[in-house]
């Protein structure tokens, strides 16, 4: 935060960034206290609200469900995202740009019609499952779709272009004459991958893990709709809370634990590898 | 706000397209439908239409229910009192009513709801009904409260297709009983009408069915396992079985009708063990214009106008008096002429118990 400099004077640059600042406190902040405050005021004052999230069966479900998720998600993202990643730095240029608009592309996409496309194709009269009928795998429809399974295919489908961003950017950044050095040293391929190039990727690994896990978390539209109605996500019982039962302190506590672990886990990623090195 | 604006825009073009003969009066008058603009309001001689101090703003679930609405109960009222009535379909929740109140900012002087909506919200987010003008008589005892007042009456029913159950259902026991009916079927999500269901496929009698059991109710549903399917929107109850994903469901009257049409008969209904439900009018607090918004929920009371909104959408009359209009036909899609057959939701109960409820339902058909 180098925000004066040598002779005390406030960097000019920043009044580029005032108004957005100002915006941003008035627009997000301000609000985002009044949330707090509701969180311990609504209906009544005191940490009601947080000892109901703590302790009922419904709510510790619900964010258990929403972790379970948004960990299984991250694993299959980010490691898929690692694999698309390594082909696109090592592929010839054109190659590479086409797997970039391949990535690309999906990100484009409309969250819901992602979600419908899916349940189209994997419920059970879906062309998936009527094609492993027809080859005669199996007898009757695979459950794929309405429950956790859809919601983590969906959800991981939306999230790979965040994990490859980062990790490409990394992969990108690496000198090969690194890796030629550890060739020359006598190391065979595979050990130069694990030992030189791997711990190089880490950064962006790590930093596409928190992306992709902070995303995951606040998700909404993907599970109501792949879910089937049975898989309940921190996002939509807050919106519950808001709109039908009329807890807005409850659904404003369930913010404030979303927002929380959101915060936690950048400042985890700040703390180690840096916001600008894991960002690209 | 933005949706008025919008809606104002939409208007605008539609009247210039209009002007110059690029479309038809029909369908100028389909997009003042579907805006939620009565013929009256929308004006083709080129009068803006404006919130003006003769217009009252109505808000309602959208979809079809909104070219239903102006139909049967805005452009009557329009023309009767020179009042125009503007629909805002963006779906009334609870919680846009309290947001609405909290922020002094009541766009809604009418809103659409389920009856425990004036008993969940209470006198501090609603208007008490004023029924010196709203007429007593012409509701079912179970349709009126201080805060809410009936506007239609919805149903829950078992919906099945014929081509896939062995024989029609005739009871909720049926509808959990998976040795003889196998395969799939639909409940919704948001618990309203459902717990009715479980009591009774239990053996419940139709006054034994409140207090409802919760713990019985969790036992029942998650007897159907992977059997069972939710349905989110209306439109998504229908899809189901359209795609043939579902052989039975408890679904609204309105949709299980639109269903019997689409399909030439597959799917159908039955009345037993319907759940009949008061639609509710409600006044948010702080509506600036309550004489008019009373006087057009009064004027909704006609039975004329109610059997019109049984037609255009197959909601039942909640005017009892309507009854007596009705055909063979209309009688068959009415859940208030097949009240025998079913119990009437107890909206008490809901107001008391649905933030409970609901998490308990939520966390049963999850697991």
């Amino acid at each position: 935060m180098a925000a004066r400099d040598a002779r005390g004077r406030l960097d000019p640059y920043w009044w580029f960034v005032a108004p957005i600042l100002l915006i941003v406190v008035f627009l997000y902040l301000l609000p985002l206290g009044n949330v707090l405050l509701l969180s311990v005021t609504d209906p009544d004052l005191g940490f009601g609200n947080y000892e109901r999230l703590a302790t009922a069966a419904g709510p510790v479900r619900v964010l258990l469900t929403t972790l379970r998720i948004c960990a299984i998600t991250t694993v299959f993202a980010v490691g898929l995202g690692f694999v698309v990643a390594y082909a696109m730095a090592n592929a010839g240029e054109r190659h590479q740009k086409l797997l970039l608009v391949a990535v690309l592309v999906p990100l484009w996409i409309s969250v819901l019609v992602r979600a419908f496309s899916w349940l189209i194709l994997l419920r059970d009269q879906g062309l998936v499952n009527q094609w492993l009928m027809a080859v005669g795998i199996t007898d009757e429809p695979l459950p794929l779709v309405r429950n956790e399974l859809g919601v983590i295919i969906g959800m991981v489908h939306y999230l790979i272009p965040y994990a490859v961003l980062p990790i490409f950017a990394v992969m990108k950044g690496i000198d090969p004459r690194v890796l030629a050095a550890s060739r020359s040293l006598g190391a065979g391929a595979s050990t130069t991958f694990l030992r030189v190039y791997l711990p190089l990727t880490l950064p962006g690994a790590f930093a596409a893990t928190v992306i992709v896990f902070v995303f995951a978390l606040g998700f909404y539209v993907t599970p109501a709709i792949l879910g089937g109605g049975r898989v309940v996500m921190l996002a939509e019982s807050v919106s519950v809370a808001i709109l039908q039962t009329v807890r807005w302190g409850f659904g404003a506590a369930q913010s404030v634990v979303l927002l929380l672990l959101t915060l936690a886990l950048i400042g985890i990623m700040a703390r180690t590898v840096g916001l600008k090195k894991g960002l690209g | 706000m933005d949706q008025k604006l919008h809606r104002e825009d939409s208007l605008a073009i539609a009247r210039e397209l209009y002007a110059k003969g690029a479309v038809s009066r029909r369908d100028f008058l389909g997009i003042c439908a579907m805006l939620g603009v009565g013929v009256a309001g929308a004006s083709l001689g080129g009068r803006p239409a404006q919130a003006a101090a003769g217009e009252i703003t109505i808000s309602n679930f959208g979809g079809d229910a909104i070219k239903a609405y102006d139909e049967a109960w805005c452009q009557p009222f329009t023309k009767a009192t020179g009042t125009k009535v503007a629909i805002d379909g963006a779906g009334p929740l609870p919680g846009n009513i309290k947001k609405m109140v909290d922020e002094k900012n009541v766009i809604w002087d009418v809103s659409d709801g389920d009856g425990f909506y004036g008993l969940q919200l209470g006198p501090n987010y609603c208007e008490p009904i004023d029924y010196t003008v709203v007429d007593k008589t012409a509701l079912f005892p179970w349709n009126q409260w201080d805060l809410a007042v009936g506007n239609y009456v919805y149903s829950n029913v078992i919906a099945y297709d014929k081509t896939k159950v062995p024989e029609a259902p005739t009871s909720w026991a049926d509808f959990f009983d998976l040795k003889k009916f196998p395969g799939k079927r639909t409940m919704w999500k948001w618990f309203l009408g459902m717990p009715e269901a479980c009591m009774m496929a239990a053996g419940k009698k139709p006054d034994e069915i409140y207090p409802i059991d919760m713990k019985l109710v969790v036992d029942m549903v998650k007897s159907l396992g992977d059997s069972l399917v939710l349905w989110e929107s209306g439109a998504s109850s229908q899809q189901l079985f359209l795609d043939g994903e579902v052989v039975m469901g408890n679904i609204w009257s309105t949709r299980s009708s639109v269903l019997e049409r689409d399909t030439k008969g597959r799917v159908t209904w039955t009345w037993n063990g319907q759940i009949a439900t008061a639609g509710a009018w409600v006044l948010p607090k702080g509506g600036k214009k309550l004489k008019d918004a009373m006087a057009f929920i009064a004027s909704t009371q006609d039975p004329v106008k109610q059997v019109k909104l049984l037609d255009l959408m197959g909601n039942g009359p909640a005017n009892p008096k309507a009854l007596a209009l009705l055909s063979e036909a209309q009688k068959r899609l009415n859940p208030t002429s097949n009240l025998d057959a079913g119990i009437i939701r107890n909206e008490q109960w809901y107001a008391e118990n649905y933030d409970a409820a609901l998490g308990t339902w939520l966390d049963a058909i999850a697991g």
